[in-house]
This record gives C-alpha cells, structure tokens and sequence, in this order.
C-alpha cells in the first residue's frame, strides 16, 4: 500500500482537495476508495487532489484528524472542512458536500 | 487495602482497585480486571470524575492508564483535573498517563458503511506506548450516535466489546444515565454486555442534593447492594459505606482523667478510652465546660490528639469563652495537640460533614473527638440524617480506637428521658447529665452519671460550681432528706449544726444524772451498812449479857446442888 496516492494534474489551481482516511483492505474502506476515484474522474475534471491515509500505518495524522471511524473523507476544497465518514456508497450526499448537485 | 482481602480473592475475579476506597469496599476490591465496566448517570453526577479518578490514582501508583473522552477537550480535562489537585500534565510527560479526546464534528454527513476502526487503532497504539491495558471511555454515548441507527450502534459496540475483550483490556465507559438520555431505552443493552455496571444519580430530598451509586450487576463477584451517598469533595470522589463486616469495635479501654480530680471519682475512675461519651444538658449548664476541662487536662498532661467538631461557636470564641473558667487552650493549640473542624450544619450537606470528619481524623489521628453538639446535627437535614451522621462518626471513631465525646443540649432542664439523644442511647457507654435547680432565687449546677459502663460511679446528684479556676465539686451533704444544693444544703447543714450541739448537751446533763444518782445510791447504801453495824452491835452485846447469865447460872447451880445432896441423906 502507498501512503500518498496524489492525482493531481494541473500543479497550480486545484479545486478538489481530499483526505481520504481507511483502515488497511478492510472492505468499507476499499470501498470508498474506488469510489472515489471513479466519482473525481467523472465529475472532477482532474482538479483534484486525493491523499489516501492508512491509519493502521499513519497512526498521528489520524490523531490529529480525529479519526475514530473509517472509512472517512476530509474535503477541504472547495468548501469549508467537510467529513463524510462511509463507504461513500450514497453518492449523492458525496456529489452534494461537493456543491455538485 | 488491607492484606486479607487481597488473598481471600485470589481464586476470585481479579480486580483493579478503582482509587476511591469507599468504592473498593462496595465493589469488594475494585472493577473487574481485564473486563468491562459501565458507569451510567444524569450530568454532574461526576461519572468522568470516578473515571478519572481511576486512571490518575493508578498511575500515581504507577499503573498507566488511558483516559478518551469524547465530550470534553484534552485541555479541559487537564483544567479540571488541576481544580482537584492531580497533576496530569506531570503524569503525561512521564508517560503514565494519556489523554486522548477526539473530536467529532456533529456535522459529518454519513454515507454508506463504516466501522469504529480508528478508535480501536487509536486505542490499541495509545495503550501500546504506555505499556498498560487500563482506558476510560468517556460519554461513549456520543460517538455510537454518529451512527444515527439503533442496530449499527448495537453491533458497533458489540464488536468493539469483543475487541476488548480479546485484548483483555480493564474498559471503564460512561454513559449519560437512560432517564436523562431522548430515548431511554437506547443504551439498556450495555448494561448486559457489560460484567460490571454502576449507575449515579442525583436527588434532590428535603432540599439536599444528594448524590448516590448503585452498583447494578459485577459478574463473578459479591458487591455491596445498597444505595450508597457520595460527594465531590476538593481532591476526588468520596464515598463511606457502612461497614459492611459488622461491628468491630474493641472493648473500653484504660481510664482517662476528667481533668477533675472530684468528677474523676464521681464517675468512678475517670473516662474510659474508647468509649462514647455522651454530656447532655440545657444551654447554659457547663457542658462546655466540662468538655474543655477534659481538653485541657488530656492535652497539656497527657499530651493527647484531640480533634473539636464544632457546630455551635468558631475556635476563636470557644478558646475566648473558656479562657473566662480558668481553661487556657492556647497551649494544646500551639502544640498542634488540638485542633478545631467547625462549620454551621446548613452549610453542607451530612455527607459532606460526614467525609469532611472522616478526612481530618485520618490526617489529624486524635485521640479523642469532641462533637459540640449532637443537638444541632438536625439541622443538616433532618433528624434521621443528624441520626446518620451520628451513627457513622461513632461507627468510625470506635473502630479507629477514638474516644467520642458528644455534647447534647436538651430543651428541658433535667429531662432524663431526654438524655438518650436521638435514639443512640445503646452506644452511649457514659451519659452525663448536668442540670441547674432553680430555687431560693438562685440557680445551682448539678450533675449525675446517668450511666457508664465498666466503672462503678456515683448515683447521687452532685452540686458543682464554674469558678474562675474551673469545674469545682462542692461537698456532698450525706444527710438525710436528700440532695440538697447552694442555699439550701448550707441552710441545712447550720441547722444540722444547731441540732447536734443540742443533742450534745442533752448527753452531757444525762451522764451528770446518772453520776449524781450513782453517788446518792452509794450514800444509801453506806448509811444502810451502818444502820445494820448497829442492829449487829446490839446483837452482840445482847449475846454478850446472856453468856454471862448462864455463867451465873452454873455457879449457883453448882452451889445448890451440894445443898440437894445433903437434903437427900437427912431423909
């Protein structure tokens, strides 16, 4: 497993910017992941950023982020900090704290 | 704790004691180890202070532990836990304690399924860096409620019950009590997951707060069943059970001076070391007085701890007022051998008094406790509380070896019936009763000892006065028509004095009398013995004549007889 998974393609104006907390191959997490990738693909136009962060292997930044769930996703752009914890299986509520519906 | 019990559980349940030692005494020896334990209850009950509690006192003694709360921050935490005088931040950088409060946003927007992952990993690595299996979780019922779902927030928990379980970690969770909680029935079910469960409430009763703990279930294990009270007090939780092991008081112990020499005698030696004194009287009678004469005596010569539960008058004013009886404190207070624990009863409630006492004579270790007075006590709350409050300090000091000396004012001036103070009259062993007669336009102080076990004392009323050098015992009057006081025993003892001079003389003319007829029986009888010398005189002059008529008698006889011879040869 990679620690940082950056897909950012142009360097200077991201839109996007998401943490992306899981716990190893544990299947919700592997879930949301996929998820992810394919939800920033269709809709995000490669402005975004995506840090993927193991907890079972990064134990301080889920510290600091409070990570006591996971699956959980941190979007701080383009909106204020927003957490959506989950398999992110409802894409709606994810298209939603995007501001994309 | 004490040895005994740790050996006796050793087949047992193991047990972690909880810091609290009330709170070992109820759960027999603290909260399962290696298992779950539920602290439940409404807000400030104090469920994160016993928490708390648990993992400071046990890092303090040198076992690590975990505290996460997820209602108040790290820095709260620290804050409050300064206000009770642990040290936690000092603790932390030791490395004995950590404290972990994450925080979660009631904002986060939940999509699909997740799992308490984190927490446990969290949780694992914390414990894993302080090298300890011991964790407080704190308010758990707020993060089962980012789960918005009854079932997932049962499963959650079940499986991170599981999880504690294979990680045989010592869990203490709080959760907000059901009856405060929106849907009560929401967070029964930890009461069965867990081994052991403690539920806090607050009441309210004759306008005390009073705080209680129950322990509801500890699997494996007996525990204390009643409702025990409890109180925040400056440095944690305190907690008092009535010994549950029965009475273990030892018998009375070596006589102990009154610090009067008279009264001393009136009771029949003294005081008896660990006994309970009671010294009831009206306002005014020297109950006091008669404490702080003990005080002083006890102190200053026998250098004896005492420790004075005032109720009534602050140290300033009792050390003032008996400075006028000749009774000087001062000394045994710069000596430290006495010390002074007042408050007004309303300002605390009988817990608080109580835990308060039982604080001062665990520091202070007298050897002797005077309470003034037993009578105020009510005043905490109601009679059966100042009967509570009374019990448990008596209860306490005759376990710890501790003279009881309880002032008790009665309303009536010498109500013997109310002598027995609040239906304790069964552990009194001494009951002193003072009591003023009023009469001839003055008032006299007297005293009985209404009864002391083990010495043989007086039964009399005895009269005594304050002095400015003290208690002084006046005489007693032994005659006869009972006890008589002030005026009265000195109206009778002149009278007494008149009486016995009279007699006196009465003796004196009878002895003369006597003397005067014994002389006038001996003149009559030598008067007699001459009257009879006469009569013997006469005899014998009479004898005297008639010897000599028969003498005659003969002679001529003999003359006539030479006559009658020769007649007789004429014819």
């Amino acid at each position: 497993m990679k620690n940082n998974n950056n897909n950012s393609c142009s360097s200077n104006t991201i839109k996007y910017r998401f943490k992306l907390f899981v716990a190893g191959n544990e299947p919700n997490s592997v879930q949301a992941k996929e998820k992810l990738e394919k939800v920033s693909i269709k809709y995000l136009n490669n402005d975004y950023e995506i840090k993927i962060i193991d907890i079972l292997k990064d134990l301080n930044s889920a510290l600091e982020n409070g990570v006591l769930v996971t699956p959980m996703l941190i979007i701080s752009l383009p909106t204020h900090e927003t957490t959506i914890v989950g398999s992110l299986s409802d894409t709606d509520k994810l298209l939603n704290a995007l501001q994309l519906i | 704790m004490p040895d005994e019990k740790n050996i006796s559980k050793k087949n047992a349940l193991p047990k972690i004691s909880t810091g609290i030692y009330g709170l070992d005494q109820i759960l027999e020896g603290g909260f399962p180890e290696s298992r779950t334990t539920i602290i439940s209850g409404g807000p400030g009950c104090g469920k994160s202070i016993i928490g708390l509690e648990f993992i400071y006192r046990n890092a303090v003694n040198g076992t690590p532990g975990l505290f996460v709360s997820f209602e108040e921050k790290a820095d709260a935490i620290l804050q409050n836990a300064m206000t009770l005088g642990w040290n936690l931040k000092e603790l932390e950088k030791d490395k004995k304690i950590s404290i972990c409060a994450p925080y979660i946003d009631p904002k986060t927007i939940i999509s699909g399924q997740f799992s308490i992952m984190g927490l446990m990993t969290i949780i694992d690595a914390k414990l894993k860096e302080l090298n300890t299996n011991h964790m407080v979780i704190d308010a758990i019922d707020i993060l089962l409620k980012i789960f918005n779902d009854e079932s997932k927030e049962r499963n959650e928990i079940y499986s991170f019950h599981n999880w504690i379980q294979e990680k045989k970690i010592t869990t203490i969770l709080t959760v907000k009590s059901l009856t405060e909680c929106t849907s009560p029935i929401r967070y029964d079910f930890l009461d069965f997951m867990a081994d052991c469960v403690i539920h806090l409430d607050n009441r309210v009763d004759e306008q005390k707060s009073t705080s209680r703990l129950r322990v509801i279930k500890y699997r494996g294990s007996y525990f204390g069943k009643n409702e025990y009270p409890y109180i925040i007090k400056k440095n944690g939780i305190s907690i008092v059970p009535i010994s549950k092991s029965g009475l273990r008081h030892r018998p009375l112990g070596a006589y102990i001076s009154s610090g009067n020499e008279d009264f001393d005698n009136v009771l029949g030696g003294g005081y008896r070391k660990c006994s309970c004194v009671l010294i009831s009287g009206i306002t005014g009678s020297g109950k006091t007085t008669l404490a702080n004469t003990f005080i002083e005596n006890a102190c200053n010569k026998n250098r004896s701890r005492i420790l004075y539960i005032g109720f009534e008058e602050s140290q300033e004013a009792i050390i003032n007022n008996m400075l006028s009886p000749g009774i000087d404190l001062r000394p045994a207070i710069k000596t430290n051998l006495l010390q002074y624990l007042t408050a007004l009863p309303e300002s605390m409630d009988c817990e608080e008094h109580l835990i308060r006492a039982f604080d001062k004579i665990n520091e202070f270790k007298p050897d002797h406790i005077i309470v003034d007075s037993i009578s105020a006590c009510p005043r905490m709350g109601s009679e059966k509380i100042a009967f509570d409050y009374i019990m448990r300090l008596l209860n306490f000091c005759k376990e710890n070896d501790i003279t009881c000396f309880f002032l008790n004012q009665t309303i009536k001036a010498m109500d013997i019936h109310q002598i027995s103070g609040m239906e304790i009259s069964s552990l009194i062993d001494t009951a002193i009763l003072l009591g003023m007669i009023e009469e001839k336009g003055e008032i006299n102080r007297i005293v009985i000892v209404l009864k002391s076990r083990g010495t043989s004392h007086s039964n009399q009323y005895r009269e005594f006065q304050i002095t400015n050098n003290g208690i002084s015992f006046v005489d007693v009057y032994i005659g006869e028509g009972g006890v008589l006081t002030g005026t009265s025993r000195i109206e009778k003892e002149a009278n007494d004095a008149i009486e016995r001079r009279l007699r006196e003389q009465e003796i004196t003319k009878k002895r003369h009398e006597i003397a005067s007829k014994e002389a006038e029986y001996e003149a009559y009888i030598a008067f007699k013995r001459s009257e009879l010398e006469v009569v013997r005189n006469e005899l014998e002059c009479m004898l005297t004549e008639e010897d000599i008529r028969l003498n005659n008698v003969n002679k001529r006889g003999k003359l006539r007889d030479n006559l009658y011879k020769s007649e007789e040869s004429i014819s």
